[in-house]
């Protein structure tokens, strides 16, 4: 199959467009075609090689993407419930059970995000299992997820960045009535909103960097905005928007090299949650000492597997699909996997570019 | 008939012990409506009491609260009872939570006050013996004042000595209240200071399955393990602690880890380490401010750091009172942990010693007074 291949070497240099084996699917595994895929920004973190140390080398060269729909292609044997033609999203989340190992103490309690051997389609860590950036990917039958009518390809991709903060959510389980600030308005940041907002909540700040994506967080539930162009003091903004209280629950949607920890704890108000859903590089300054004088946990938001006994890709899924999230109008930025090359450098200067999402799409 | 209005204490101006220290005649708290005048019998020397006069938090105290007297821990017998004072009368036995809020200082109640997390007070917590908002003098001085609602009968089988640990071990009882362990949990208690070892109890109470306490000296280890520790780790240049513990958890780590360590250290870091996937770190040691954190570490395991911060309600339970009830109730004992007692006139031998308790051999140090 055609598929874009990354070899382990940094972009652009360790990227080609060229032949790779089409996988074949085990018993209990499913062969897709990939109709739609987004570009995620830790793919960015692994090609330009920030990630890179977290790769095992029998794992390259790699077909990344994990953020895909498609059709499927091809049943292993004894998949029930697909047929060849049906249009599916895809949750890229394998674990034990899926690859065939007995269950561990995560997968045992459901809690297979946590799982040592966790392997996500499209992801160099774990077993390499090729994704969105080649024509075909191979998942387990149990993460291919039927899509109804109303939903497009397109917003099925996006659906793995929906679960994440459906997760968080699931969480902290924000209340109506309650306030919450969302810190980054990235795609994860614009899909905590949505979900906020479908929970129900009065106040929903967001805070950016830039003001496009303040005009975007309005636009998808915030109330309010602060754009900081990196100056403005946010703590002071928040506590003067609640009259000095701080908010119930902070959302932390940045991650990378950023040092936002340091600030977030003088916004949530004493006893108020802080999710940490920004995955970042290592080692960052946390102010504990004002996490500790207000009670505040600080609770990581891991990726998502079940809440109370639901899966929370497929409670993503209903949210597409009752209309309580928007996901198309999201996707500023389509592109032929042959045009692979501006695709990334789009994502990649995504400041320049105002791409909150840039996805490929197959014809 | 002469009121003397003065009384002994050892009191600080501010400056760094030993300079900012005296034993001397000090004006006795003055009584107000709806408090008690207790004379204190054991008070307790605090960890933290040592941050103030050593000046490393000498920038927390306001300048107008010195001179003052210090002592958040302590237990005693009513002197003196204010008008109102229902519940108790001169003579009783007993013990001082040291925390007051806004309702106890007859304000309007904040809204943390307002739900009983008096212990997040927004109007400026203050303490009896720490000088942070106001000067309540507190254990060093022969007499305190506490309001009305922040005084508990110590019952007969409880003495005085142990009920001056309560602000203590109510912070054991808080954490327990906030992460709930339970049956089968596997737990580390990281720091075997008192705060560990009043730790170590309480999840003896709660029926958890592992206690792993690592501590710093083996005198600590010592306790841990008569206080009910099912493991002890001693911490040496040659040990992996992490190691360790995932030797001693099947390979997984700890349910939870409950960090008494603090200070300018990676405690946290290490705690996280320590847990399982998914498991929780208790953050009961104070640290200085901003410290970095392994954030990639804590995201992919999922680790819940759970800030514990003093004590003050659960459910509708004080929880001081249920601690008390551990003490009575024969659950929790007092008596490993007080190591050292002191005549309030050997101050300055008493504060050398506990600046030095890794050396000494010392948990805790009192000031007894006949």
């Amino acid at each position: 199959m055609k598929a874009v291949i990354w070899n382990g070497d940094a972009w652009p240099n360790g990227v080609t467009y060229g032949d790779f084996p089409t996988p074949e699917p085990d018993p209990g595994w499913v062969l897709v075609k990939t109709v739609a895929n987004g570009i995620c920004g830790s793919d960015l973190h692994y090609l330009q090689g920030y990630t890179r140390h977290l790769v095992h080398d029998e794992n390259l060269p790699a077909v990344m993407g994990h953020e895909a729909a498609g059709v499927v292609a091809k049943l292993g044997d004894g998949v029930e419930g697909l047929k060849v033609g049906d249009r599916v999203a895809l949750e890229p989340l394998h674990a034990c059970r899926e690859l065939g190992l007995p269950p561990c103490l995560m997968c045992q309690t459901g809690n297979y995000q946590l799982c040592p051997n966790l392997s996500i389609v499209g992801v160099p860590i774990g077993r390499m299992i090729p994704g969105g950036y080649g024509e075909y990917g191979l998942y387990h039958q149990t993460r291919v997820f039927k899509l109804p009518d109303q939903v497009s390809f397109e917003e099925a991709a996006l659906l793995d960045t929906l679960a994440c903060t459906v997760h968080a959510i699931n969480l902290a389980r924000p209340v109506p009535g309650e306030t919450a600030a969302v810190i980054g308005c990235g795609i994860i940041g614009i899909d905590t909103i949505q979900c906020l907002k479908a929970a129900g909540l009065k106040d929903i700040l967001a805070i950016s960097k830039y003001d496009w994506q303040g005009e975007m967080a309005l636009r998808y539930g915030a109330t309010e905005v602060i754009v900081t162009q990196g100056k403005l003091d946010a703590v002071k903004e928040v506590k003067r928007l609640t009259q000095g209280w701080g908010v119930d629950q902070v959302y932390e949607c940045v991650g990378g090299n950023s040092e936002v920890l340091k600030e977030i704890p003088g916004m949530v108000r004493p006893k108020g949650k802080i999710v940490m859903e920004g995955v970042f590089s290592g080692s960052s300054p946390v102010d504990v000492l004002t996490l500790l004088l207000k009670e505040s946990p600080l609770l990581p938001s891991m990726c998502y597997s079940y809440y109370e006994g639901k899966r929370e890709f497929q409670m993503a899924l209903d949210m597409v699909s009752l209309g309580k999230a928007e996901q198309a109008t999201m996707i500023t930025h389509r592109f032929e996997i042959t045009d692979w090359r501006e695709a990334i450098q789009t994502a990649i200067d995504k400041n320049r570019t105002h791409a909150s999402k840039a996805m490929f799409v197959y014809s | 008939m002469t009121v003397n209005n003065k009384m002994k204490a050892i009191v600080w101006d501010g400056r760094n012990f030993p300079e900012g220290l005296t034993f001397t005649d000090f004006d006795k708290p003055r009584l107000r409506p709806g408090w008690v005048m207790v004379n204190t019998k054991a008070a307790g020397i605090c960890g933290s009491d040592l941050h103030y006069l050593l000046g490393y938090t000498r920038s927390w105290i306001p300048d107008k609260n010195l001179p003052a007297v210090l002592g958040h821990e302590n237990a005693g017998v009513v002197v003196e009872v204010g008008e109102g004072v229902t519940s108790f009368e001169p003579g009783d036995r007993v013990a001082i939570e040291p925390l007051h809020g806004c309702s106890e200082r007859g304000l309007p109640p904040c809204k943390m006050c307002k739900i009983g997390k008096y212990h997040l007070c927004q109007n400026g917590l203050t303490h009896v013996g720490i000088p942070l908002v106001e000067m309540l003098p507190g254990g060093y001085g022969e007499y305190s004042i506490a309001h009305e609602s922040r005084l508990f009968h110590v019952p007969a089988n409880v003495s005085l000595e142990d009920a001056a640990l309560l602000d203590i071990l109510a912070v054991g009882v808080h954490a327990v209240k906030l992460v709930h362990p339970g049956m089968g949990d596997s737990t580390v208690v990281y720091g075997c200071g008192i705060i560990g070892l009043d730790m170590i109890q309480c999840l003896r109470v709660e029926g958890v399955k592992d206690i792993i306490a690592v501590a710093k000296y083996d005198f600590q280890a010592d306790i841990a393990r008569k206080l009910g520790a099912t493991e002890t780790i001693v911490l040496n240049k040659d040990l992996d602690l992490v190691k360790e513990v995932m030797r001693l958890t099947d390979g997984w780590g700890a349910d939870q880890v409950y960090e008494c360590v603090g200070g300018e250290t990676d405690a946290l870091d290490q705690s996280v380490s320590m847990c399982r996937m998914g498991g929780k770190t208790v953050m009961l040691g104070v640290f200085s401010g901003r410290r970095p954190m392994d954030l990639f570490t804590m995201l992919w395991k999922e680790v819940d750091i759970i800030s514990s911060n003093s004590y003050s309600t659960a459910g509708y339970e004080r929880e001081f009172q249920l601690a008390m009830d551990l003490l009575r109730d024969g659950k929790v004992t007092h008596q490993e942990l007080v190591t050292h007692r002191y005549a309030p006139e050997q101050w300055l031998d008493a504060i050398n010693m506990t600046i030095s308790k890794g050396k000494n051999q010392s948990i805790k140090t009192m000031f007894i007074r006949e």
